[in-house]
Formats: structure tokens, C-alpha cells, sequence
């Protein structure tokens, strides 16, 4: 049984809906119906939304509005989802979802059987089953809107009552739409509601309240911990438990004051398992502490928030498409769907986080950014950022793959950055990393750092994958509208590993998926010639500021990676992959070259889809699968930067 | 305080160059284990790394050369992190002290990391050198100056290893700081390339003065390296002498 979502419904005031969230909420709902007793103020519903909508899908609850109304709000408040809980019939319901872009959540009040039959009729992202009578439905509609919500109105009311319906009766339903339960549900009850109905998710109102729209925090807590004490939802593996403290032999008094004046928002952990941590000189520490600091108060920013999730939606073009690769999947006999991250604006995943370390940059009074580079995309995302924020971009890349990405080192430059060569070692990306690190001891002051994956001394890692964890969140809710179940494994390429835990992330609790991490396999894993700590295994290391993966002698020399897709040439990866990999959690796999090229080429024939070499990799270790019904496979990223080396090889 | 890159321009150069630092009037030496990565360095010493991987020096020939230096002066080895924990922390702390070096510096090992490499150290009758930088919040100097051992390392300059025109004012500011928080003698490194420069670290009340990046580039330079650092070790040392 995956984990079931929370639903926190008539939600007033910004505080309550921070509590639920900061609890786990898996949405909160706003009801906008004038009749409610719970109706929330656009200004209030404003702040909410700015506050959170990039960390909790946000309803609005509507009762035969107006279409422009709707439309209107749902934009306004930029709602993942409008509940639609009056008369309103199925034509009107896809006209919503198509006007505002929102999934829609059908609700209707169940009397009898026929009840659960008629919302069949409603093909929506979502139904909702609440309590309360037909009748009702159709006579009072003043006080419908939540079974719950109207009990305590102070008004006749027939509606909803706070109490539940009789759940057998949902063992006639056959809809593979996701079910959101509802009506009467308490701290008390809901276990065996979860018990007996294995709802997608349970929706409280009233069950949680002091006072109507007012919620008890205690009853929201008791309420959480009923439902995760049910088995069916599990903490998050992602948050280290308390961050510092749990750090060993950490001892710095100042950064754990800095935390605790913080706001009060979940610390970014430093370590996982036994890697990740801080290997950095003495010079960069006060850095990484005042970006800790400063990515704590961001996050608890309304302003932020806002801003960053405006430029996703209007500048990146979030949300991606989540494709069905349907001649992929014919071939292969089974379901590949795949999470077009190379549709995002520059062609890749990597502006996600270029454009959120930048955001941050220019919040931290930072005039010049310095990012390295592998394949190109990160620098050319964090290049692109720059010129829209006007920050000053210096990007150190390894003169091997300037060779190999022209066309990338060519947007840089037209974009406006510099473009440093780095001609030490093996020349690319484990050396422009060190460049950029080297660069920084000497300029932090006024420069920022924008790391480019998952890797680097904390907080990097941390930092990386929240601002990538948008991949997985889409995809997880793309992924069950579609099919109306989770994949059955998650699929992504592995250098850094920023891509792999930005879809990762949103699955680690769920047990039933499994996550594959693909390395590069280079010339073969028996050869040097590879980039694939974590599959070959081996004691850790550390590497640009992180315990984790990496490739080394006995002595401890760090050793040339080598892959033919430049964004995985790197003898490291993420510190939080090894700690995965280690528990389990992920396993990881390398492919080859020849495979990766393989893979390029047959999903550019089948799908009409160039996806870069490194995304090749993931795509090229599915090809071999036997079996498996479901896979999700992250397309990190557009190939036009590879033709030049793909052609070359013939 | 001379700095060289063990291994460099050869093993045996190295042991020359060391021994010639000695006869100069060096008081300690610190001496660099070439590493792949060595993120705290500029492209001279970076380069020298490079040049002594080449040829095959890493942990082994640098402790060998350790090993002799260690018996007509006191070596402080410098390595970084990924190397000293590579073969367990006690195996490499027991092979250092095999060797009779008496501290060790490690450039990426803050604070927040040292706690288990300083209890090994203090096992193995080692010094743990701490670095202190320009950047360093009076906070942290004092807990950082609270763990010294052997010395202070006082990073003068925001910035990797490297020559640069020495600011007098900077020495004083930096020293203050390291003084303040500390019991044990402050050497002060990176960027000090002249006598003038060593003299303006001590006028500021540095007990040592370190001198690596200027050295090794004479050693790249040189036919006769030996020779030509310890010219510039013995020019720095009668600087020295003369201003205190």
C-alpha cells in the first residue's frame, strides 16, 4: 500500500496552512464559496499561496461559481487544483481543467450506491467522496462544500453533518481516478477509514478544528500522526534528522547559533549516512555558513518563493510534459513514460537550480557568479540566468569539452559570459570544478559559487536537489493522473546525480518504486576508463568538498573519469547517492558509450525526441529490461549539443 | 618556515632543496605531499603536484623524504584530506610518525570536519596545525585558536597559494586576530614571496613566516635548485635576523 495523502480543507489563515504543510500536508484547501462558514479571504488565500504554493498542491473549493470567476482565482492564485463541489457536470469540469491549466478535483456527497456510479461519469484528476445526502445536495447547496464544513455553520443546515458515509459502499467502485475521502474524518477515525477504504488521500476539515475555519494544532497533529501511525506513510528519508547536531565531530558553536536564529524551518542537513560534510579551506567557511543562512530564510520567504515559482512557470516553462513514449513502449512492451526535462527553457533540468542559486545570489547582495561546467548545460543555464538577473557570469570549463560542447561555449558567450579553459589534468569537469572552487577562495566576497549537481560541501547538496526536486513532484502527480498508480521504477542518469535526485525525491517513500541511478560505463567498467564510483563501489572519498563515491588509487589520488557524454565524465557523484546506494534505497548500474549512442539514436528514430548523451545513459539501461509494466525515465536534457560527437563517431 | 613540494623537481632534488633550506637558517619545514586535486593551491605549487604524480612521487615518496628532513629538522607535512583518510586515519598518522614529522596541516579539514583527525594526531604524538583565513568570524578564530596545536597557521590573503604584493597593514589585522585566540606561535603564509614581505609578517608580531609558492617556482626554474632556494630561504632568514 503506497503512503496516503493529508488534505488540511477549509483553511483561513496563513498560520494553519503553514502548520499543515510544515506536518506533511499533501494539499490545503481554500474554500471560496460565499455561503461557507469557511470561506477564506483572497487577501489571506494570496499570502497563502505565495507562501506555499511551490511546497503543497493548493485547492480551491468553488460551489457552482462562475466559469470567469473560477478561471480568474484559479490564475490569480496560480491553484494545482480546483475542487469543484456543487452542480457543476462533466463538460463543465473539463472546461475548468482546460481554461485553467489546474487539475480538477470532482467532489460529490454520498447517499447511496448510485452516488458512487454517477461520479464515474466525471473523467477528473480527482474524485472526492463526501458525506451527506443527495437531497441535500441539490436542496441546500448553501452548505455544501464540505460535509464537515457546514456542520457548525450556526445556520439550518441539511448539508454535511461531520459525519461520515457508509464506506462499503465504495466497494462497488471500479474508477482507477485517485479517491479523496472525506466527511466526518477525525484524528479518531481516520485509521480505519485508511483501513477500510485505501483512499489516495483523506481530506479533514472540521476533524481538525477549534472553531470553524480556525484550526487546533494539536487535533492537525494528532490527525498527521494517526495517518502515518496507519503504516501507510513513512517520515521522509531526505531530511537528516537534526542536521549539525547529528553531525560527527562537528563542533562549530556558530553555525548551529546561526540555525537557531533562523526562522523556524527545517534545517539543511549536512551529512548522509557517513558522507557529504564540509571539506573545504578555513577561507570558504563563513561562505557556506552566510549561504546556509541565507537559503534557510529564502525558503521561509513568501516573496522568494513567489518570484522563483513565476520565473519556473513563465520563464522555464514549468510544468514539463510527462510523456508516453508510445512506439518505445510498443517495442519494449511496457509503459515508458518520459519526464521531458528537456523541454524546460536552455534544454535541460540544470536552469531549475541556475535560476533559483542565482535568485539566492542576488538576495545575498553577490555581483558575480562563477559556475563550472561539464556538457555545457549547466553553463549555459547559469549564463542564461545571469543575463536575465544582470550578474556578472564566469564559466570554467575543461578545454576537452569546450572541444566537445562548441555549440554550447557559443551560447555562453553570446549570452555574456566568460568562458574560462581549463587545461589542468584531464580537462573537464573534475578539473573546471576545482578552477571554480579555486576562483572562489579568492573572490568570495562578492562572488557566488552556483554549483551545478548535487555534489560539493553542504550545503550544496541540499540545496541542489530541493531546487530540483520540482522534476519529481510533477512527475509523481503527472504520472498517477495518467495511469492512476506510481511507476514502477524511476529511471535517471547519474554524474553528479542533481536529475536522478531531483525525480527521486519525490518517490523515496515510496516503497513499491524502485530507483535506478545510471553511471557512465565509459569503455566498460572492467577498463579505468569509466565514470561509475557508485556502481564499481569501493572505500569513499572526498571529492570538491564531500565524502562520498569516487574514484581514487590506494593512495588516495583522485582519478580521470571518462565518459563520452561530458556531463558524466566526473570521478565523483552526490553524497547523498552513496548514502542511497549503501541503504539501499537506489541501486545503480553503469552503461557503456556504445550503449548510451545506441540509446540516442533509437529514441531520436522511434520517438522524434534528440535526448542528450547523458539522459542516452538512463534511457539505454531500460532498453535492457525484460519485464516491468511501468518505468518513469528522466529526460534530463535535449541532444542538439552531442550531434557534433555523435556524428563524428559514425 | 620554507615550503616544498615533496618529489619535486625529483625525490632526490626534493631532499637537496630541504637540506638546503636547513644549512640557510630554515627553522621548520613544511613540506607538501603532491595531490591530484589540491584545491587550496594556485598553479605553481599545483603544477609542481602535478609534475611529482608524474613521475610517480605520492604518499610513500613524500614520507621518504619526510623521513630524512625530519632528522636534522622539525617537518610539518602538508596533505590533503582525501589522503589522510585514504588508508584509515590511524594507519596514515602511525606512518607519519613513523617518519618523526612532529605536526601536520591539512588544507580542506575546517573545523567542522577535524574533531576525529585531531584525536588521531593527539594518539600519534602529532601536531594538528589549523588554518585561520582573512574570512574567519572572530567566533571562529577563537575556537579555532583554541585547538592549535604546534602553531597557528594564519592565512594572509583571501585566496590560494601564490605570490602577490604583500599589504603590511593585512599582516596586522591577521595576526592580531590569531594571537588573540590563541596560545601557541602564529606563522603567517600565502602570498609572502620577499624578505621584505617575511619582515613586515614579524614587525606585525608573526613568530613565522612561511614561504612556498615563490620557492617552488625557483625550484621549477632553476638548473641548480637546491642551491637557488636556499639563497632565497637564506636571504628571508638574514632579513629576519637583521629586523628583529
Amino acid at each position: 500500500m503506497c503512503s496516503t495523502k493529508v488534505k488540511i480543507c477549509g483553511i483561513t489563515r496563513l498560520a494553519d496552512a503553514e502548520l499543515a504543510v510544515s506536518l506533511g500536508a499533501w494539499s490545503i484547501g481554500m474554500v471560496f464559496y460565499r455561503g461557507s462558514p469557511r470561506r477564506c479571504p483572497l487577501v489571506e488565500a494570496g499570502r497563502i499561496s505565495a507562501a506555499l504554493r511551490r511546497r503543497v498542491q493548493l485547492t480551491g473549493v468553488f460551489v457552482n461559481a462562475p466559469l470567469e470567476e473560477i478561471v480568474s482565482t484559479a490564475d490569480q492564485l496560480q491553484l494545482s487544483i480546483v475542487q469543484l463541489h456543487g452542480d457543476e457536470g462533466p463538460a463543465f469540469c473539463s472546461e475548468i481543467a482546460r481554461r485553467t491549466g489546474a487539475k480538477v478535483s470532482k467532489a460529490i456527497q454520498v447517499a447511496d450506491g448510485g452516488d458512487i456510479r454517477e461520479i464515474e461519469r466525471f473523467h477528473v484528476d480527482y474524485h472526492l467522496l463526501d458525506a451527506g445526502g443527495r437531497q441535500e445536495r441539490r436542496g441546500a447547496r448553501a452548505d455544501v462544500g464540505h460535509g464537515a464544513m457546514a456542520e457548525n455553520g450556526g445556520r439550518a443546515l441539511r448539508g454535511g453533518t461531520g459525519e461520515t458515509f457508509d464506506w462499503s459502499l465504495l466497494e462497488s467502485r471500479r474508477s482507477q481516478v485517485p479517491l479523496v475521502l472525506s466527511g466526518g474524518l477525525t484524528p479518531e477515525n481516520v485509521c480505519q477509514a485508511i483501513a477500510l477504504v485505501h483512499p489516495f488521500a483523506v481530506d479533514a476539515a472540521s476533524g481538525v478544528e477549534a472553531a470553524p475555519g480556525i484550526k487546533d494544532p494539536q487535533r492537525m497533529r494528532a490527525f498527521f500522526a494517526a495517518v502515518s501511525g496507519s503504516g501507510s506513510t513513512a517520515p521522509s528519508a531526505l531530511g537528516a534528522p537534526s542536521g549539525l547536531d547529528t553531525a560527527p565531530g562537528c563542533g562549530p558553536a556558530t553555525a548551529r547559533l546561526a540555525r537557531s536564529n533562523a526562522p523556524a524551518v527545517a534545517a539543511v542537513e549536512h551529512h548522509y549516512g557517513p558522507y557529504g560534510g564540509q571539506f573545504v579551506p578555513e577561507t570558504l567557511m563563513p561562505a557556506l555558513i552566510e549561504l546556509e543562512q541565507a537559503w534557510v530564510q529564502a525558503r521561509g520567504d513568501h516573496g522568494f518563493e513567489a518570484e522563483l515559482q513565476q520565473l519556473l512557470r513563465r520563464y522555464v516553462g514549468r510544468p514539463t510534459p510527462l510523456y508516453r513514449a508510445s512506439r518505445l513502449s510498443q517495442r519494449l512492451r511496457r509503459s515508458i513514460y518520459l519526464k521531458r526535462e528537456d523541454l524546460n527553457h536552455t534544454g535541460s533540468h540544470k536552469l531549475n537550480n541556475a535560476l533559483g542559486q542565482a535568485l539566492l545570489a542576488k538576495r545575498m547582495g553577490k555581483s558575480r557568479i562563477i559556475a563550472e561546467t561539464g556538457a555545457g548545460q549547466h553553463g549555459v543555464a547559469t549564463a542564461t540566468a545571469c543575463a536575465l538577473l544582470d550578474l556578472e557570469c564566469v564559466v570554467y570549463m575543461g578545454e576537452e569539452d569546450v572541444r566537445r560542447q562548441q555549440p554550447n561555449v557559443q551560447r555562453m558567450r553570446l549570452l555574456g559570459a566568460r568562458v574560462q579553459e581549463v587545461t589542468t589534468g584531464a580537462r573537464t569537469l573534475k578539473e573546471a570544478t576545482s578552477e571554480a572552487i579555486r576562483d572562489w577562495v579568492s573572490t568570495v566576497a562578492h562572488t557566488h559559487y552556483v554549483i551545478g549537481s548535487a555534489v560539493g560541501p553542504a550545503p550544496y547538496p541540499a540545496i541542489v536537489r530541493e531546487l530540483q526536486s520540482v522534476i519529481g513532484a510533477e512527475a509523481r502527480e503527472q504520472i498517477l493522473q495518467a495511469e492512476g498508480r506510481l511507476p514502477r521504477r524511476v529511471i535517471a542518469c547519474v554524474g553528479g546525480g542533481s536529475n536522478a535526485l531531483g525525480i527521486f525525491s519525490a518517490f523515496l517513500d515510496d516503497g513499491e518504486v524502485e530507483l535506478i541511478g545510471v553511471e557512465a560505463g565509459g569503455e566498460g567498467i572492467d577498463t579505468p576508463r569509466h565514470g561509475a564510483p557508485l556502481t564499481v563501489g569501493g572505500r569513499p572519498g572526498i571529492l570538491h568538498g564531500a565524502r562520498s563515491a569516487v574514484m581514487q588509487d590506494e593512495e588516495g589520488q583522485i582519478l580521470e573519469a571518462h565518459s563520452i557524454s561530458a556531463g558524466l565524465d566526473y570521478p565523483g557523484t552526490g553524497p547523498q547517492h552513496a548514502h542511497l546506494r549503501d541503504t539501499g534505497r537506489a541501486r545503480y548500474f553503469a552503461v557503456t558509450d556504445a550503449e548510451a549512442v545506441d540509446a540516442f539514436k533509437l529514441l531520436t528514430r522511434l520517438e522524434g525526441i534528440i535526448p542528450a548523451l547523458e539522459s542516452a545513459h538512463a534511457l539505454a539501461w531500460a532498453l535492457e529490461q525484460r519485464g516491468g509494466e511501468l518505468d518513469l525515465i528522466c529526460l534530463s536534457g535535449r541532444g542538439d549539443k552531442d550531434l557534433a560527437e555523435v556524428l563524428r563517431l559514425g | 618556515m620554507p615550503y616544498l613540494m615533496a618529489g619535486f623537481p625529483s625525490l632526490r632534488e626534493s631532499i637537496e632543496i630541504g637540506l638546503a633550506c636547513v644549512e640557510a637558517g630554515a627553522d621548520v619545514i613544511e613540506l607538501g605531499v603532491p595531490y591530484s586535486d589540491p584545491l587550496a593551491d594556485g598553479p605553481v605549487i599545483h603544477q609542481a603536484a602535478t609534475t611529482a604524480l608524474a613521475a610517480g612521487i605520492s604518499l610513500a615518496g613524500a614520507l621518504e623524504v619526510a623521513g630524512t628532513l625530519a632528522q636534522r629538522i622539525p617537518v610539518v607535512l602538508m596533505c590533503y584530506a582525501n589522503m589522510v583518510f585514504a588508508p584509515g586515519l590511524d594507519a596514515f598518522l602511525d606512518r607519519l610518525a613513523r617518519t618523526q614529522a612532529s605536526g601536520l596541516i591539512v588544507p580542506d579539514l575546517p573545523l567542522e570536519e577535524a574533531a576525529p583527525v585531531r584525536r588521531a594526531c593527539r594518539r600519534a604524538g602529532i601536531a594538528l596545525v589549523p588554518l585561520l583565513a582573512p574570512t574567519s568570524t572572530p567566533a571562529r578564530m577563537a575556537q579555532i585558536g583554541q585547538v592549535a596545536e604546534g602553531f597557528l597557521y594564519a592565512v594572509s590573503v583571501v585566496g590560494t597559494t601564490g605570490e602577490r604584493s604583500a599589504l603590511a597593514e593585512r599582516f596586522e589585522q591577521i595576526v592580531a586576530g590569531a594571537k588573540a585566540s590563541s596560545s601557541v606561535p602564529v606563522a603567517v603564509g600565502f602570498g609572502i614571496a620577499t624578505p621584505e614581505h617575511a619582515v613586515q609578517a614579524a614587525s606585525a608580531g608573526a613568530d613565522g613566516v612561511i614561504v612556498g609558492t615563490r620557492l617552488v617556482r625557483a625550484a621549477a626554474e632553476s638548473k641548480e635548485p637546491a642551491q637557488a632556494v636556499g639563497a632565497l630561504v637564506g636571504a628571508m632568514a638574514a632579513a629576519l635576523a637583521d629586523g628583529a
